[in-house]
């Protein structure tokens, strides 16, 4: 196959703005990629169709197995990558794309060298979107905590009688002691608080015996 | 239910094991929920996998550890020629049972017609293909993975109507979760899948269970603990708890009483989730009663070598095994001795041998264990099978 060749590329991923950077990425490099949206049986059909010279999945699709069953039935069907890992550097590169959690599909003949410029492709979107995600997680964790810790903190004002200060010293010692995180013990807090609250107000325990 | 993080952290032992969201999951899931795990010092990451291929890759390539598997996956991995050559150990079945081939609902009308018994299973079999020879067009049915015992179960079924049955069916591949929808658009007529599949297919009305599996095998090892060979090796302290942990788990899911519970942790969106809370409305809610799905009665637990060996007669037969195995490489992949070991120090007894002649007993059994009689599940098979068993045995 001559390398300049532009290859026909299946692209599977139900995260659709992944989907959008894996393509753009890969189209950039001057291949054709189709996109398809998971759906019954659809899959047999589009590679019977479309005779992709490589498919690129997302390693948690259902949809795999279904490819893994093509293969195994039909000897023109992409076989999976990780078929292919007798060589080291192939190896390493499906390691990565394992970890990223990319998947790929491929036609016999095809050039290992082109195989694995394509993968790395996709591992490196893959991976981008991934930290991305995490870095909003994690704001939207940090919010999260801050939000949970103030509404312990009121319980405990108003359980306690005390002021925000002792409150939340009050907090932070009892999640030292438990070596917790300190959003864990609040949570655990409104939890517990809320409920006697809820139960009978009169009978709630002290809150240092909680937990 | 959601338990509270142990307030204490303990020094604990870490291991990853992959699951597939399906009702035969459930040892792996009580034995975590219910602080199996913890009681062995173990602290076990369960990660729930879309795809049985997901799992295999992961376990290959150092992810997990180990996980629940298909009985024949162990095998396919270990030995298999063109694949990610990964020796495995199983020492432990998880379930026995549990698979169903539904039939659509126009189809089952076709095939339970008068003169032909429903519960034969040769009989269907033959309806079927004869179905399909008169209209001039093949059956559509789906299995769900290779090396999967629904795949094998679906074929052995349909080969018993005679050597050219397979000519009129197609055997397309369709993942569980998109079942439904094959069914809905008149892609497949029929499939074999585990459970809770098959009830939600009745239940939605798009389908009627024709068969059980154990009526093509008898209480044939379904899902088995499966972990990285290497790993298995280095951890064989670890590996034993773990093993604990699971026959813990096993015995507690015997008791219909504890079924209740059971769902209400099933149903969490961490497990199987919406699945299971389609069957609130079923009548059978949890295990469809022709199914026979087992977990621990009648050492459901123990790895036969004989059944491993003659699930690669099975796979070696439909072309998805390329060579013959030895009893020396079975018995590096499978691993009743481990399994013994582990419920002996529970006082749980099991069978002196390891290999028995399979397809012989259509009803439990008893053989000798250390302490005394032990009872050991059925086994029988369809058709012949027995006698393509014991051909293969002598080659």
């Amino acid at each position: 196959m001559e390398s300049r060749e532009s290859l026909r590329i299946l692209l599977i991923d139900n995260n659709p703005e992944r989907a959008g950077h894996v393509c753009q990425a890969l189209r950039k490099e001057g291949h054709e990629v189709i996109r398809q949206r998971p759906d019954a049986s659809g899959l047999t059909a589009a590679v019977a169709r479309d005779q992709p010279d490589m498919v690129i999945i997302d390693m948690e699709s259902p949809d795999r197995d279904t490819l893994e069953n093509m293969s195994t039935l039909n000897e023109h069907a992409p076989r999976p990558i990780v078929f292919c890992a007798d060589q080291p550097g192939d190896r390493q590169t499906i390691q990565a794309a394992v970890r990223a959690g990319v998947s790929a599909y491929v036609m016999d003949g095809l050039q290992p060298e082109r195989v694995r410029s394509i993968i790395d492709s996709a591992v490196a979107q893959f991976e981008s979107f991934q930290a991305l995600r995490d870095e909003l997680a994690q704001t939207r964790g940090a919010l999260e905590d801050r939000k949970v810790i103030e509404r312990a903190k009121g319980l405990i004002m108003r359980h306690e009688s005390c002021d925000e200060e002792a409150a939340y010293s009050l907090l932070r010692r009892t999640a030292m002691d438990h070596s917790e995180r300190l959003a864990v013990m609040a949570r655990r807090v409104i939890d517990l608080l809320d409920k006697s609250a809820a139960d009978n107000a009169r009978n709630s325990k002290p809150f240092q015996q909680a937990g | 239910m959601v338990h509270p993080t142990p307030l204490r952290q303990r020094a604990s032992f870490r291991v990853r094991l992959g699951f597939v969201p399906l009702l035969d999951s459930a040892p792996l899931i009580m034995a975590r929920e219910l602080g199996l795990f913890d009681a062995e010092g173990l602290e076990v990451e369960l990660s729930r996998e879309g795809s049985w291929a997901s799992m295999r890759d992961k376990i290959a390539f150092g992810l997990l550890d180990g996980g629940q598997m298909l009985a024949p996956m162990p095998l396919n991995m270990s030995l298999a020629a063109d694949g990610p050559h990964t020796p495995i150990i199983s020492a432990m079945v998880l379930s026995r049972n549990g698979n169903g081939i539904t039939l659509s609902r126009d189809l089952y009308q076709q095939l339970v017609s008068p003169g032909i018994n429903p519960d034969d299973p040769m009989a269907t079999a033959c309806r079927l293909i004869r179905i399909a020879r008169e209209r001039g067009e093949p059956v559509q049915l789906a299995s769900v993975a290779p090396w999967s015992s629904h795949d094998l179960q679906l074929r052995d079924w349909l080969a018993t109507a005679g050597p050219e049955a397979m000519e009129h069916v197609r055997i397309l591949p369709v993942s569980p979760i998109q079942m439904e929808d094959a069914f809905r658009s008149g892609t497949i007529e029929g499939c074999c899948v585990g459970e809770p599949w098959n009830s939600l297919l009745e239940y939605q009305k798009l389908g009627r269970i024709i068969h059980a599996g154990h009526q093509i095998w008898q209480d044939a090892p379904e899902k088995v603990l499966g972990m990285r060979g290497d790993w298995a090796d280095q951890h064989t302290t670890v590996h034993r708890r773990l093993i604990r942990a699971l026959i813990a788990a096993c015995r507690w899911l015997d008791d219909p009483d504890n079924h209740g519970l059971l769902r209400d942790i099933l149903s969490q969106p961490d497990y199987l989730g919406e699945q299971v809370m389609y069957l609130d409305n079923h009548p059978f809610s949890l295990f469809h009663p022709d199914l026979h799905q087992n977990f621990f009665r009648n050492s459901a637990n123990f790895p036969w070598i004989s059944q491993a060996h003659w699930l690669t007669t099975r796979m070696l037969h439909w072309h998805q095994l390329a060579v013959h195995v030895s009893d020396g490489d079975l018995r590096k992949i499978i691993r009743p001795d481990l399994f013994r070991e582990a419920a002996a120090s529970m006082g749980i007894d099991t069978p002196l041998i390891d290999s028995k002649t399979e397809g012989h007993h259509a009803r439990p059994f008893t053989l000798n264990g250390r302490f005394g009689p032990v009872n050991v599940s059925s086994d029988a098979l369809i058709g012949s099978r027995l006698h393509d068993w014991l051909a293969a045995c002598r080659t």
